[in-house]
Formats: C-alpha cells, structure tokens, sequence
C-alpha cells in the first residue's frame, strides 16, 4: 500500500483545528510553522474544494516507485546479458524470428508463420548417425553429404537459423561442451571424430558467413577469436591423446620385436641341435658327406697313415709270434726286416694313390661310406685289408702281451722311412703273410705312441 | 621346446606385430588429418580477420 515515510498525515483533522497555542514548550515554534501549514492546506481544501490532493501525490510516489523497480530489472537484465554468448538487446523472444528456449534446449524459429522446434538432441542425433533425423534441420540448418564414405556437413546459407551469429554461437557451445566434457571410449571414437568434423564444418561455415551486414565488427571478431581458440584446443588435445596411444603401442612393438628376435634365435638352434642328429656319427660318412675334395684329403690322410702304422704293427704281431720260435736270428735279420717294413710302406704308398682312384670312383657313386668292390685283384686285397685294420692304433698297441713284449728287442737305430722306396712286390708278400718272415723284428714301442 | 611350438608363437607374435602396425599408422593417419583440419581452420580465421577488418 502507500508508503507514507517523510509524509506529515494528521490522524484526525479536528485535533489540529482545534490545537490553542497555549503550550509554552520548546516546540511553540515548531507547532506554529505545523499550524501554519495545516491552516494553509486546510484553507486550500476548503477553498479549491481539492479534497483528493493527498491521493494524487499518494499516486505520483506510487508511480516513481514502480518506476525505480522497473530500472532495477532492466539493470539486472543487463547485468545477466554481459556474458558473452548473451550479447543481445532486451527484446521480447516472442516477436524474433528465432530464438533458443533453455527449458526445452530447443530453437524456436518463426518463419512464414510457422512455428519450428529444433532440439539440439536431434542435431547430435543426426551428426551421430550420419543422417538427419528431422527435416527441419535439413531446411534451416544443415544436411549431411556422403560421397565414397566421406561425411561433409554443409550447412546451409541464408536461412533463419544460418544469418544468426547467435543461434550458430549457441550451437557451438553445445558441440563443444560435448568433445570436451565427454570421456570417448574406443567404441566412441566415430562419434567424437564425427562431433569433430561438424564443429569444423561449423567454424568453417561462420568464417565464411558475412555477418558484418547486421554484427558489430568487435563482436565478430571476438566470436572468431574464440572460435579457433577452441578448435585448435579441441586439436591439440585430441593429437596429445593420439600421441600418447602411439607412444604406447611403439614400445609394444619393440617389445614384441624383441620377442621375435628371441623367437629366431631358439629356431636357430633347434635347427642347429636337429642337423647335428640327423647326421651321420662315423667321421668318415661326414667326410663323405662333404665335398670330394675334403674327402680325398681327410680319407687318403687316414688311410695313409693307417697303413703305415697298422701294416708295421701288423708286420710287429708277425714278428711277435714268430719270436717265440726263433729269437737268435733276430739280430741278423734285423737289415733285412727294416727293409721289408720299408717296402711295405712304399708299395703301401703307391697303393693309397690308385686307392686313392678308386675311392674317388666308389664315393661318387654312393657318397656315403666306402664299400669294396668285388674283384679279386691284388689291390683290391690290399684294400680289403687295409680297411680291416683298426683304426685305433694305440688300442692294438694296448692289446699287445706284455710278455711278448718282453722278448722284443728294442733297436733304437731304426731310420726314418723313404716311402719312394717301397716296391710293390714287397708289399704282396706281406699283405699275403708270406711264411718267410720269421724273423724277430725289433721296434721302439715308443715309436707308434708317439705316432 | 618343440619347433612347431615356437613357430606357432612365432607367428601369434607376427599377426599381434602386424596388427599393433596398422594401429599404429591409423593413428599417424588421423594426427595428421587432425593437424590438416586445424591448419585449414587457422587459414579461414586469418581471411575471415581480413576481410572484417578491412
């Protein structure tokens, strides 16, 4: 009701017209200047007959007070309308042509006196899924194009929605408050990447879009300022988390080469392990195996040097038997021994070179092991008995008796062999153990050990 | 360890190998996309600044 504060109202009119000035208190004066103005009011409502002159100023403080009211809701509004994406005059939303409704999170567009209602629940709907969802996004704001599997959001000019900076602000705010609040999963990673592209194509669009024909040029800018700001967040976020993930599939795929590598080494030695079983143990089949030149040198080396040492250990068991029968004329057979032993191991010599030949021919024809021809030649004999020899020489010296040994006399004077002296006839007497050695050969067991 | 084993692991170790791979340059596809989608953006800006300002 009306605010009477710092208004002199008299409770009953007939208290003042009858007040005498008979007090004598301080306030004599003070009630003289009240009477004063009493009488004068009194007197102008009685004269002008302006009974209602308390209303009307009842009415004119009335009317400033609404007024005061008024100014403090336009100050509040303009207070709220300083952030920045409500930059906008105090106009009645109804009389626009478009205009977004935050109850409904919608846009209301009047356009040929149609009321459309798009809700930004259908924008991210159809970003989301590739297709517009309602039509009327179609008219006013965008429609989607795919061409080989390539999305593009075109947005469309000169519509309601697509002149007003505002409307495509607020648009914005919402794509972009989604990117970056929004946690994507692997599974969303379409989504965003889709919610990415149409905030590009969004961006791109109001770059292009002249709105300087009814936009403060300060206020554009500073709408576009924002705008790349915010992508080149939304990018350099998105390429940090892209990184990171790159980062870590690098040192898997070193971890994983290193595993590889561990890989090819077991493979490498199993195979090793699995060559050397399925070769053959006897080292004269893994000569034979190898190449003919080898073979030659490692088998003629062996059979050399076996025939040799077994022929002269074989001439030895001869003349250990024979020793028992006729020890005394060892010493006078003694030249005609070593000459012996000297023939055999030329003719021996010589013999090894045709072997020689035809080990050549048997290892190219079987290249396994040596097997012996049938002929009955002398040579063949020889080869045959060379073969049978043991190859361990030590262990027939060890096969000796030591009591045979015993009567053995030892010369130390026994000259080194001349190999080119060997002839081959002595060797056949030999190979056939002839019955004329029978006599004692003298020989330094030291000899063949050392061998 | 039996061959035959360790060439089955061999070969799981190949195709994880393989697959990291492919990952690995969809994502250097998509950094590069994205670097694409901002430097594109960033030269709208500029000409969009040009042609309001003068």
């Amino acid at each position: 009701m009306l605010n009477t504060k710092g208004f002199i109202k008299p409770k009953v009119y007939n208290d003042i017209i009858n007040t005498t000035f008979n007090s004598s208190s301080n306030d004599e004066f003070v009630n003289l200047i009240y009477d004063k103005n009493i009488n004068t009011i009194k007197n102008n409502i009685i004269n002008k007959n302006e009974n209602n002159i308390i209303d009307k100023i009842e009415n004119n403080i009335i009317d400033k007070i609404q007024d005061t009211q008024s100014i403090d809701t336009i100050f509040q509004n303009t207070k709220l309308n300083t952030i920045p994406e409500k930059i906008a005059t105090v106009i009645d939303e109804n009389k626009k042509d478009i205009y977004f409704d935050e109850n409904i999170n919608s846009y209301i567009i009047n356009f040929n006196n149609k009321t459309h209602t798009i809700s930004n629940t259908e924008i991210f709907n159809s970003i989301t899924n590739n297709k517009i969802t309602d039509t009327v996004i179609e008219d006013f704001i965008f429609n989607i194009m795919n061409i080989d599997n390539i999305i593009e959001y075109k947005f469309i000019n000169n519509t309601t929605f697509s002149n007003d900076i505002d409307m495509l602000f607020k648009l914005q705010n919402f794509i972009y408050d989604i990117i970056i609040n929004s946690t994507f999963q692997n599974n969303d990673i379409d989504t965003q990447n889709s919610l990415i592209l149409f905030y590009y194509h969004l961006i791109i669009f109001m770059f292009k879009t002249p709105f300087n024909i009814k936009y403060d040029t300060n206020k554009i800018n500073n709408i576009f300022s924002k705008l790349s700001y915010r992508f080149a967040s939304i990018i350099l976020k998105q390429n940090e988390k892209l990184q990171i993930q790159c980062n870590n599939i690098n040192s898997k795929l070193n971890k994983l080469n290193n595993d590889k590598d561990n890989l090819h080494t077991k493979i490498n030695l199993i195979n090793e392990k699995f060559d050397a079983e399925t070769s053959t143990p006897s080292s004269i089949t893994n000569n034979t195996s190898n190449t003919t030149d080898d073979i030659l040198k490692s088998t003629t080396s062996l059979n050399i040097t076996n025939s040799t040492d077994d022929i002269l250990k074989s001439t030895t068991s001869l003349n250990i038997t024979n020793s028992k029968q006729d020890n005394s004329q060892s010493i006078d057979n003694n030249n005609n021994c070593s000459n012996l032993v000297n023939t055999v191991i030329s003719s021996t010599s010589i013999t090894t070179e045709e072997l020689k030949e035809k080990f050549i021919n048997n290892s190219s024809k079987l290249n396994t092991e040596i097997i012996p021809t049938d002929t009955n030649d002398e040579l063949t004999e020889i080869y045959q008995s060379i073969n049978i020899i043991p190859k361990n020489n030590l262990d027939d010296i060890s096969n000796i008796d030591d009591k045979n040994v015993q009567n053995i006399e030892i010369d130390d004077d026994i000259k080194p062999i001349l190999i080119n002296n060997i002839n081959d006839n002595d060797f056949k007497l030999l190979s056939v153990g002839n019955s004329k050695l029978n006599n004692t050969y003298t020989f330094d067991k030291t000899f063949f050990i050392n061998k | 360890m039996d061959i035959d084993d360790v060439y089955t692991d061999l070969a799981i170790l190949n195709k994880d190998y393989n697959t990291l791979k492919l990952k690995n340059n969809i994502i250097d596809n998509q950094i590069k996309f994205y670097n694409n989608l901002l430097y594109t953006m960033l030269h709208a800006y500029y000409k969009s600044l040009t042609v309001y300002n003068n």
